[in-house]
């Protein structure tokens, strides 16, 4: 993914009025079909991106969709010009003052933990085995994830089994908010910092900051990425298969030995 | 100089993207006389790749030259700047005769979505909305454009497709839709 554009600040800032989707390619069946349906590739097949602007319907192309922010506006200042033109022309129909957006939640911590670590973000995980609790630890935090502060910050995901949590280590509450520190290959967590659900808002608030404190985020090149997970064996199974065939054979070629 | 040399680049592009269109005829593959064709693959179900602006070498030649990856990569990052060019030099009117050019998918274009499905893309024009290339803004409106001081550290991206169009009906504000996969070459933690 090119994230040159979509970290500037002026197309961050261009990026506010807009719901902003990112999915995950190949994790999803029904999500591949419909971002195959783009037909942005010469293969004809679901590759590794999709870029695209729609309307609120999610069905009108407001701009020619691609494989790529840059591919579709050449560069950053062109992007943020033409999300505030598009905002612009949606604003006085739009209801964004009408109620709290929904948390932004990934679908599972398999997924959840891989994506905290290619962002460098750590994990909040709300955890409970009870349906009611986790609902309710979700409207705690709501406000807080759309929240200057915070804002951008975290990745988010529900648990509500133990056996989902297997990949974290360090959890010592029942219920309640985990802050999760992601290795490097995104295949593992540890808890930075936890807080039961019973506890009072200011410390759910106290242990949000804690945990942006703690994270320690990686940094190293691609290359060096990539290189050091094939010398370590490591391989990310896919929920679908890959079709992008650049990725298919650099996949094949990583697993020989 | 340098503005020759890149008028030469796009020039060169643009020549040789006609004559691989021109080359990628109806219902015959090159070399794919057989059931494994002599590049020992076998052939692509369905009609031959479409026209593709700024594709420099047809995939079953980029598929012949075996590329190290680093090659692969300095290949797309070029293909993308020549079509990204060429785009710019062409009129929408011009696009869109390139647009009718390309054939349908397999299967035929999609048609409207009931929930969640894809958006018409390939419409006739006068379904289409007129959006589909950004106008530049004159420069009052471009300084009113977004100020970034202000923006947050980042994107909050939701995560599915579905929470996030819900998203967008309740509050009708327009989708900003990325996907990429959170692996590269088999190794997570890295897009």
């Amino acid at each position: 993914m090119d994230r040159s554009f979509l970290s500037q600040p002026n197309v961050i800032a261009a990026a506010q009025p807009f719901v902003c989707i990112r999915l995950t390619t190949y994790e999803d069946k029904k999500e591949g079909a419909f971002l195959k349906s783009f037909h942005v590739t010469g293969s004809g097949e679901l590759e590794n991106t999709v870029f695209a602007i729609l309307s609120p319907d999610g069905k009108r192309p407001l701009v020619r969709a691609s494989r790529s922010a840059r591919d579709t506006f050449g560069d950053a200042d062109q992007m943020a010009v033409a999300l505030t033109r598009i905002a612009h022309d949606y604003e006085a129909k739009s209801r964004a003052g009408q109620g709290l957006p929904a948390l932004p939640l990934v679908a599972n911590v398999r997924l959840a933990v891989d994506v905290a670590a290619c962002d460098h973000r750590p994990l909040v995980v709300l955890y409970a085995p009870r349906h009611d609790d986790l609902e309710r630890l979700e409207a705690q935090l709501t406000p807080l994830a759309w929240s200057d502060d915070f804002l951008g910050r975290f990745i988010y995901v529900r648990a509500s089994q133990p056996k989902e949590l297997e990949m974290v280590s360090g959890v010592s509450v029942p219920t309640g908010v985990l802050i999760v520190q992601p290795d490097r290959f995104g295949q593992h967590g540890n808890v930075l910092t936890q807080v039961a659900a019973a506890a009072p808002a200011n410390k759910l608030v106290q242990c949000l900051q804690e945990g942006l404190e703690k994270h320690q985020p990686e940094s190293e090149s691609f290359r060096v990425h990539v290189r050091a997970g094939h010398e370590q064996g490591i391989f990310w199974q896919t929920v679908i298969p890959v079709t992008d065939p650049m990725e298919r054979r650099a996949r094949e070629q990583g697993r020989r030995p | 100089m340098h503005r020759l040399r890149h008028c030469l680049l796009v020039a060169g592009a643009v020549f040789i993207g006609t004559v691989v269109a021109a080359a990628q005829s109806p219902g015959r593959e090159r070399g794919r006389d057989d059931d494994n064709g002599p590049l020992g693959r076998p052939p692509r179900a369905g009609p031959p790749g479409r026209f593709e602006p700024g594709r420099l070498l047809p995939p079953p030649i980029r598929a012949e030259l075996d590329l190290t990856e680093e090659q692969e990569r300095q290949l797309d990052d070029l293909e993308r700047e020549v079509k990204g060019r060429l785009l710019r030099i062409l009129t929408d009117t011009q696009q869109q005769k390139l647009r009718e050019h390309r054939r349908p998918p397999p299967g035929g274009f999609d048609g409207p979505p009931d929930d969640a499905g894809p958006p018409d893309i390939d419409a006739p024009p006068a379904q289409r909305s007129r959006r589909s290339a950004p106008k530049k803004l004159s420069p009052p409106a471009a300084a009113a454009a977004a100020k970034p001081e202000n923006a947050p550290a980042a994107i909050q991206w939701y995560a599915t497709w579905d929470s996030g169009l819900r998203e967008a009906r309740r509050t009708n504000r327009p989708i900003l839709l990325v996907s990429a996969a959170p692996h590269c070459a088999g190794v997570s933690g890295i897009w």
